[in-house]
């Protein structure tokens, strides 16, 4: 049972938030992290990678600030053990295998981590990490155009949650979120009693209430945050406000 | 559903979850054609009356006189387009117009993909689109201008080292965002399954032919045959029909860049480790935390920190040799045989010839040593100039 459970078996609307680990610099996200923890029932920290596939412009551009300020793995666990609120990390997979499977998931463990998402790792290829995961949730992502066999793939090889995503297309703030994702997220629910998120495209309070009206247990905020990083690089004590103001208006209309 | 590594432990499908279904449906689409015998008439037409298949395999008097062994050149210069890539988007293109879809995108390093790309789609008159980088559109300029021509558009990429590598994330970003109406029409043997597979399927026509060929030629199998190794699609296309011929020694080029010590280079077997790169398994180029590598070659169609599946499996159960040619080397080799044969090899197979050079001596005087020629070297006068006018500062 990790922290992770825990939230959901306690609240029925969460909040995770995502920030890339060490995006601009390491003692910046600390700080960025610490606001973000005031208002988010999971924090999800993502690990800068050189070619973030999945991730739009705003995000990719946080990874390059990372690592341009020569942000390692081993910053990243460092970030989450001294984080309160239970962690997600958000990875692509060759960090992990190249940092070492076994290893990587020994350092989450003595990290408090509490989920790893590995956002290009099909359940197919699960086995090379589930043998070494210490008790850590590993979560999938399901996606639109996913058929119920897929599904119920996807969703029995997910744990402490799965991981929704909104749109055809990377991350990246949306203006509005399609009202179909109300039939998406019955579809899923046919065939998984998991907690359910929704993520990619939500960047305002209005969409995080959207997510739960439409049968999401939890709703992921990230471009719009890392976007604020981005606005506010010149002047670090206002970003931090900004953030800690932006994160506590994301629950104002779904309270 | 075939998920297994179709390459020992190389290959594989890492990709977005958006993706998969995409991959299930190619693979499918693939698997049912790739044995259709309507299919098979309709490529081949394609290949004989547009592209100019099958491709002479000569023999390079004059540079065999500057080595020892007889040297020869399979001609996949001589193709439309001026490379061995057409044999791919042809194939691939008939594939997306059987699967229904209206928009093809593609990635280009050296503008030869491209260019392949962008003219298989107009003489199907399916639309294309294409990536490139931007550092890759400025010094292949030529190829700018001839897919454009063809009708295709081209979107710059700005992200990353703005070459290969960044052309092909962006095209997978937008494969990702437009996964219903849209086929990425991937240019070499890399990327998830069923891409390496099926480049491959389109390519070994080269080593099919070059085999009929030495034999009539020759009587008897080569002793070598080398081919440049980028992403590896003209290697695997002319090595393939020989892999059970052990008494054949098979060399795959790798680009030395300056100098394999240097650390500018784009030699991922030869320097690279096990990894993931563009959805595969294979060899990267990459530092201790699983960044992929800013690579350097003078060949933008070598310039990749990654490379095929199958090569690295090659590599590893030691079917395959694989040697660096620096990019001085290349260059020597490409004024060579352009001064020897009246002919102008690409900067990329320029590397495959300096290598035969290289170890023809070693073979011997009635050695025969066939070079994949995958492409012609208009689009690189530009870049030669510049070595020229950097000699003589």
């Amino acid at each position: 049972m990790t922290r992770i459970d825990d939230v959901f078996r306690k609240n029925d609307k969460s909040l995770v938030l995502y920030t890339c680990g060490g995006d601009p610099d390491l003692r910046t996200s600390i700080e960025i992290a610490g606001r973000m923890e005031k208002h988010a029932d999971i924090i999800e920290l993502g690990i800068p990678f050189s070619d973030p596939l999945a991730d739009g412009p705003v995000i990719q551009k946080a990874n390059n600030r990372a690592l341009s300020s020569k942000i390692i793995i081993d910053d990243i666990f460092q970030m989450c053990s001294a984080l309160k609120r239970p962690v997600a990390i958000m990875t692509y997979y060759n960090p992990v295998y190249k940092y070492g499977i076994e290893k990587f998931c020994r350092k989450a463990s003595n990290s408090n981590v509490d989920g790893i998402i590995v956002v290009d790792m099909p359940p197919e290829e699960a086995d090379f990490i589930t043998d070494f995961l210490q008790g850590i949730n590993l979560i999938f992502v399901v996606s639109r155009n996913c058929e119920l066999e897929r599904i119920r793939l996807i969703t029995n090889t997910s744990s402490g949650f799965v991981y929704a995503t909104s749109v055809f297309g990377t991350t990246g703030a949306r203006e509005y979120l399609d009202p179909g994702l109300a039939g998406f997220s019955k579809k899923v629910k046919l065939v998984c009693d998991k907690p359910l998120a929704l993520g990619f495209g939500i960047s305002n309070p209005q969409q995080v209430a959207d997510a739960f009206s439409y049968g999401f247990d939890a709703a992921v905020v990230g471009s719009a945050l890392v976007g604020r990083i981005e606005q506010g690089l010149n002047d670090k004590y206002s970003m931090l406000d900004d953030i800690g103001e932006f994160c506590r208006s994301l629950r104002s209309l779904s309270l | 559903m075939n998920m297994e590594r179709e390459f020992g432990e190389f290959g594989g499908r890492f990709v977005p979850e958006i993706l998969v279904k995409n991959l299930e449906e190619l693979e499918k689409a693939f698997e049912r054609v790739r044995n259709d015998p309507s299919f098979k008439i309709k490529l081949n037409y394609l290949l004989n009356n547009y592209a100019g298949r099958p491709t002479p395999l000569y023999f390079a008097k004059r540079l065999s006189g500057l080595s020892g062994s007889k040297i020869f050149l399979k001609r996949e210069d001589l193709l439309h387009g001026g490379a061995h890539k057409i044999n791919n988007t042809l194939g691939q293109a008939l594939l997306a117009a059987e699967m229904g879809k209206t928009r093809i995108i593609a990635e280009t390093g050296a503008g030869q993909h491209g260019v392949a790309a962008a003219m298989a789609c107009a003489t199907l008159g399916l639309k294309c689109e294409v990536f490139m980088g931007a550092e890759d559109v400025v010094r292949q300029k030529p190829n700018v201008l001839r897919m454009k021509l063809c009708g295709a558009k081209i979107n710059i990429v700005n992200s990353g080292a703005k070459k290969l590598k960044d052309a092909i994330n962006e095209a997978l970003r937008d494969w990702i965002t437009n996964v219903e109406n849209t086929y990425y029409m991937i240019g070499s043997v890399v990327g998830p399954h069923p891409y390496p597979t099926m480049v491959k399927e389109f390519q070994k026509i080269i080593g099919e032919e070059t085999k009929e060929q030495i034999m009539v030629c020759e009587g008897r199998l080569p002793d070598a045959i080398v081919a440049c190794v980028g992403g590896g699609s003209n290697a695997i296309g002319i090595f393939n029909e020989f892999l059970s011929d052990k008494e054949v020694r098979l060399i795959g080029v790798e680009a030395g860049g300056l100098g394999l010590n240097t650390g500018s280079h784009a030699a991922t077997i030869s320097r690279g480790s096990k990894g993931v790169l563009h959805g595969s398994f294979s060899y990267v180029l990459q530092d201790e935390f699983g960044n992929v590598k800013d690579v350097h070659s003078i060949s933008a169609g070598l310039d990749y920190p990654g490379v095929g599946p199958e090569h690295a499996f090659l590599k590893d159960n030691g079917r395959v040799e694989y040697a660096a040619i620096t990019d001085k080397e290349a260059v020597e080799a490409f004024r060579i045989t352009s001064k020897l044969e009246g002919i102008i090899p690409a900067l990329e197979p320029s590397h495959a010839i300096a290598h035969a050079l290289g170890i023809s001596e070693r073979l011997g005087k009635d050695s025969i040593i066939i070079v994949n020629l995958s492409g012609r070297g208009d689009k690189d006068l530009d870049i030669l100039e510049g070595v020229e006018n950097d000699a003589n500062r």
